[in-house]
């Protein structure tokens, strides 16, 4: 049995280049240095230092002392003591299986959700082996010397229950004056006194609102500037002046405002979430437990996920990820625990307690990482858990009908155009073509016309008078101008007919000009190609002759259902296409 | 679309559950997570084609295109086109009256691409953003076509541009491709513009018309224009071609032999 420890496994190379648990010169046993020296990178050791640690039998021991191994266990069995035992009682008495697992122990990897590690008698063996795939930040430290054993619990899973309030940062939209004058409140429990005090209201449920408490309370300023308290809110029982009420469930200009409050805010959510998805989310970033550098944020979840447990979600159901992730760093910073919300005195207590409880993970219940989760946002009021539960419920059936194109409708889209003979820049092509027609009498759709201009030319002809009044030269007569607005005028006052030069030109032929004059130019895009395509002729009539045709049918559709009479055959022949085309 | 069972063996202490207490996991996400640890949970093909491609008899997409196979499993487009590039043009929320209230869910509209000669699209609407993320890539995958390019003047070089005037209509819109002299760029509106370059296309000029604001209808009117670059018969294509066996015929003893395998 003794000789498995001796024998190099085949994944030592890497493990001594691997570099971690600092020095490991020392002189002893060859190859086997490194791994003793280490203190509580390998496994191996480890597991000799435990198994050590249990039981010590005579031959170990001697060997132990040969080799000048400090008695590392020492410090691994800080804690472990019962457990060790009865892992060790449990490995001896199955002698066998535990020999297997133990020869070739780096090159076997166990999985996260291996059967292995749920098994009782090894769990001792793979949290030894668990640290070195965890943090490493801190293996200079020997944490014989810490005492953690006030923090350790029975539980393993006591989340914190108790949080501080949720910081809010809000003006208050009723008091009057400019917006830095008015009252900053931090706490939404004296934003609600306040309220109720100076402006006599009590909204009900305005923790729902409270991810678009700003919105909220500048909807209903405005909505109050319009409307008076008395149509909207009924006055609670008591004092004079009196207190309104403002319930949504009763009170239709609440919901209202609550809904649109509602949409904008997702709207600018998800715009800032598509704004972070282009730029910050594929900026590298240092993971928060180990000192890996992740090169973008999937990479980074990823790796905390599988390297650290550690599980916030997926990036694409956060918002503000930055801010998120600098929260968390900060928490960290200062020694507290994520999930239990317990502050220890050290980043190395701090560090042994999250990796022996496993809590790499936020606590669900901490009302402060709402803002960051997208779900919050679609409908506030409902936490959730209530969604998630929801969602178990919900049929697929009308998912099919909710993926169609048609949804999309996009303002955004309108590209700016700036005219050709002056600077001016219109927020549109078709506008910029109808201003162009205005002032300088240059109907694109006529000068096609005229000349039989194809869709090649015409690109070409708006690209060499880009270029020209870029350069402030007519392009027609090549008067060389001073400035635009000298252009501007001498092209209004010529007119458009002198501007297309006669078709044996080398502009037409000039490959040049076929490139964009500017990037992006809309007007490229924008001009009606109708006359171009002899498709688009076909197009048009066979068109004509479908509406025809459907129309014919339509009419003997109605003749039949007025006369249902038996004779089928002559109804049948009546419908079908061909007779009516 | 094969959803792996939940991953329920992921249990144990550092693993991923399902319920509270577990971060701000949740089914979707878990699932998600937990597959992608694994190298993606191993493959088990349901079509035949995805047998085929699985066991490597298929080595590239453009058999499945020569034969017009249906692809019912997105697994096969990753195995063929590693390269593929995803984008996310857009994602809305969409309001559904239902009796409890009104249900708002996410709508993703994504665009994938390996800029050589395959697009695809996809939409999906979930109540989490990521769901309807992944959902719209895997659809996305399902719907990839191939793109013919050519060239505007010159056969110099790799192709570069659309290979003759090709249009596409969806709704009102009509989007129309022209080829352009190499070096043009993409002469196009921004979202087209994209799909445009996830296809492997160069230099283009573009024309739109119809009410190109509903943008959906504008970016599945250039995908249609850009699946009828290969409906377009050329002069170059006027060879004889001979006609080859399709796959299910050609490894027709192969596929008996692997049902007969997974029988047990």
């Amino acid at each position: 049995m003794a000789d498995d420890w001796q024998t190099v496994p085949a994944r030592q190379p890497r493990h001594a280049s691997r570099g971690r648990g600092g020095n490991r010169k020392e002189p002893g046993r060859d190859g086997q240095q490194h791994r003793s020296q280490s203190r509580s990178r390998a496994g191996q050791s480890e597991g000799r230092g435990w198994r050590a640690a249990g039981k010590q039998s005579q031959p170990q021991q001697a060997q132990q002392a040969q080799q000048g191994w400090r008695t590392g266990s020492k410090s691994r069995s800080r804690s472990r003591g019962p457990r060790q035992a009865a892992a060790t009682t449990a490995a001896d008495a199955d002698g066998v299986a535990f020999k297997l697992e133990t020869s070739n122990m780096f090159a076997l990897h166990v999985g996260k959700g291996s059967r292995a590690r749920k098994d009782e008698g090894l769990q001792g063996f793979f949290e030894a082996r668990d640290d070195e795939e965890e943090d490493e930040a801190f293996d200079a430290i020997d944490d014989s010397d810490l005492d953690v054993s006030g923090y350790e619990s029975e539980d393993d899973r006591d989340e914190a229950t108790e949080f501080p309030p949720v910081p809010v940062r809000v003006h208050c939209s009723f008091c009057c004056g400019a917006e830095h004058d008015r009252a900053l409140f931090t706490d939404a429990a004296e934003l609600a006194a306040h309220l109720r005090e100076e402006h006599r209201m009590v909204f009900k449920n305005l923790s729902h609102m409270v991810l678009l408490l700003q919105k909220y309370l500048d909807a209903w300023a405005q909505k109050l500037s319009e409307t008076s308290m008395a149509e909207v809110a009924r006055p609670l029982d008591e004092s004079e002046p009196p207190v309104y009420h403002i319930d949504a469930a009763q009170c239709s200009a609440d919901k209202d405002i609550r809904s649109r409050v509602q949409k904008e805010g997702l709207v600018e959510v998800l715009a800032a979430q598509e704004a972070e998805r282009q730029g910050p989310a594929r900026a590298p970033r240092k993971c928060l437990f180990c000192k890996r550098v992740c090169e973008d944020r999937r990479d980074l979840f990823r790796h905390g996920y599988r390297e650290h447990s550690f599980n916030i979600g997926l990036p694409d159901n956060l918002v503000w990820v930055d801010d998120f992730l600098a929260i968390l760093e900060s928490k960290l910073a200062s020694q507290q625990c994520l999930y239990c919300e317990k502050t220890f005195t050290s980043a190395a207590v701090l560090r042994k307690h999250m990796r022996k409880k496993k809590h790499f993970k936020i606590s669900s219940h901490n009302r402060l990482y709402d803002r960051f989760y997208v779900v919050n946002y679609l409908e506030p009021g409902k936490s959730w858990e209530a969604i998630e539960n929801e969602n178990a419920d919900e049929s697929d059936s009308d998912d099919r009908k909710d993926d169609s194109w048609e949804d999309w409708d996009d303002r955004a889209e309108e590209m700016p155009a700036k005219s050709l003979f002056d600077d001016r820049v219109l927020s549109s092509a078709a506008e910029c073509w109808d201003y162009m027609v205005r002032e300088f009498g240059f109907d694109i759709h006529r000068i096609r016309r005229d000349h039989g201009l194809d869709f090649y030319k015409t690109i070409a002809l708006i690209n060499a008078i880009r270029r020209c009044s870029a350069g402030n030269k007519c392009f027609a007569c090549c008067q060389q101008f001073a400035d635009s607005a000298a252009l501007a005028a001498h092209s209004r006052e010529e007119g458009a007919a002198h501007l297309v030069p006669p078709s044996d030109t080398s502009m037409w032929e000039d490959k040049a000009n076929l490139r964009p004059a500017i990037d992006n130019d809309p007007l490229l895009i924008g001009f009606d190609d109708d006359d171009d395509d002899a498709d688009a002729g076909d197009e048009e009539s066979s068109r004509k002759r479908l509406e025809e045709s459907k129309r014919i049918l339509r009419n003997r559709l109605s003749q039949i259902s007025l006369d249902a009479r038996p004779d089928d055959t002559v109804a049948k022949e009546a419908v079908t296409p061909h007779t009516a085309l | 679309m094969a959803d792996a069972a939940p991953a329920d063996s992921r249990g144990g202490r550092g693993g991923f559950g399902r319920g509270r207490g577990r971060g701000r996991g949740g089914r979707g996400r878990g699932r998600g997570r937990g597959r992608r640890d694994d190298g993606e949970q191993a493959w088990n093909p349901v079509t035949k084609l995805g047998r085929l491609v699985k066991d490597g008899k298929i080595k590239s997409i453009e058999q499945i295109y020569l034969f017009s196979l249906p692809i019912k499993e997105y697994q096969v487009v990753d195995a063929l086109l590693p390269k593929l590039k995803d984008e996310v043009m857009k994602i809305t929320p969409v309001q559904k009256q239902t009796r409890a209230g009104q249900r708002t869910r996410f709508k993703a509209y994504v665009a994938i691409g390996d800029h050589d000669g395959h697009v695809g699209l996809g939409v999906k609407c979930a109540k989490e953003v990521a769901s309807a993320i992944r959902g719209a890539i895997i659809l996305a995958k399902l719907s990839i076509i191939p793109v013919r390019r050519g060239y505007w003047g010159g056969k110099l070089g790799a192709p570069h541009t659309v290979p003759a005037k090709v249009t596409g209509k969806c709704g009102s819109v009509i989007c129309r491709l022209v080829p352009a002299p190499r070096g043009t760029g993409l002469v196009a509106a921004p979202t087209p513009k994209m799909i445009l370059s996830l296809a492997g296309i160069t230099d283009c000029y573009t024309t739109s018309r119809g009410s190109t604001k509903t943008l959906g209808n504008f970016v599945k009117a250039a995908f249609i224009a850009i699946s009828n670059t290969y409906s377009f018969l050329t002069p170059d294509l006027w060879a004889e071609t001979a006609f080859s066996k399709d796959p299910y015929q050609e490894f027709t003893d192969y596929l008996s032999k692997a049902a007969e395998k997974n029988k047990f």
